[in-house]
């Protein structure tokens, strides 16, 4: 299932970021890979029918301005992933600017609804869409909230990251 | 209860239904709507089964009838009913407040919600490459 997403993995746990175009997503992948996460995605998290995220590492899309440059995650000093992943956290959000971050827990059927807007066919199967999302939520952290600066969010997710 | 409104019998409709540990995910293929029931939703979804009427669903849940009355009334606005309930005891029932005012304290964590969302379209998102397209992937 293509989940339209930035998507991450720190300590060998995934982090999710579904979100439309425009939302911030690369804004926020990009300041985890700067941490030292490594990269999975920018646009699309991969689940398989465990609920495991899959790398679609395509080069970064970074705008600025009005231009979008293709930037690979080497040059954040950052490794692909290349195993499955665990999800182990799913932040459902949009920038912001000028706004602290305050997440609020979600609840599993609200993280599910807020990837099920993000993920292709669902329409078309919404069987396998279901099943995989429920899969991929169980025993993850889902948090919710819009939020500012992509670094501060970025750190806060990690120091909060159970190992 | 008045008549009308013991005689008023819920019916769920037939969706696609997950069941997660304290709530319930369904989906309406002909709306394209999702839904996500919580824990005193779902019970009193799963009731409404069209051989019960409120006062009984209360009596299987041990709950207010005024809790399951406002919980229909959810699950109606939702779409997720077969039935409608009739516009002369729609307005039936407590309103948030008054049901918190009754219940105590605990009730903000019981009364029932229901979040719905419009599943949107393929091509209202970007798709994958054409030889990445979507496919199930098996590990």
């Amino acid at each position: 299932m293509f989940v339209h997403a930035g998507a991450v993995s720190w300590k060998d746990q995934a982090i999710v970021i579904p979100g439309e175009s425009h939302s911030g997503k690369t804004t926020l992948v990009q300041a985890f890979l700067e941490l030292g996460a490594t990269y999975y995605s920018d646009e699309f998290a991969v689940l398989d029918s465990d609920g495991q995220l899959h790398p679609f590492p395509r080069a970064l899309r970074v705008r600025s301005n009005l231009a979008a440059k293709k930037i690979p995650a080497a040059e954040f000093g950052a490794a692909t992933g290349v195993a499955p992943a665990q999800v182990r956290l799913v932040i459902l959000t949009r920038h912001v600017p000028g706004l602290c971050w305050r997440p609020k827990a979600l609840s599993q059927g609200e993280g599910i609804l807020g990837m099920i807007q993000n993920t292709l066919s669902a329409r078309r199967y919404p069987e396998l869409a279901l099943s995989t999302l429920q899969r991929a939520t169980e025993g993850a952290h889902l948090l919710g909230g819009a939020r500012g600066e992509a670094k501060d969010t970025a750190r806060w997710a990690v120091q909060h990251l159970n190992p | 209860m008045t008549d009308e409104l013991q005689a008023f019998v819920p019916v769920r409709k037939d969706l696609l239904m997950r069941e997660l540990k304290d709530e319930v995910i369904l989906y309406d293929k002909t709306m394209k709507r999702a839904h996500c029931l919580n824990d005193t939703a779902a019970a009193v979804w799963r009731l409404c089964d069209g051989r019960r009427n409120v006062r009984e669903i209360a009596r299987v849940l041990e709950k207010d009838e005024e809790l399951v009355w406002m919980a229909l009334q959810e699950l109606e606005i939702s779409g997720v009913l077969n039935r409608e309930i009739p516009i002369t005891i729609r307005s039936y029932g407590l309103s948030r407040r008054e049901l918190v005012r009754k219940i105590g304290v605990g009730a903000a964590v019981v009364l029932p919600m229901v979040s719905s969302i419009l599943v949107p379209t393929a091509s209202a998102a970007p798709s994958p490459p054409a030889k990445q397209s979507p496919r199930r992937i098996r590990r």
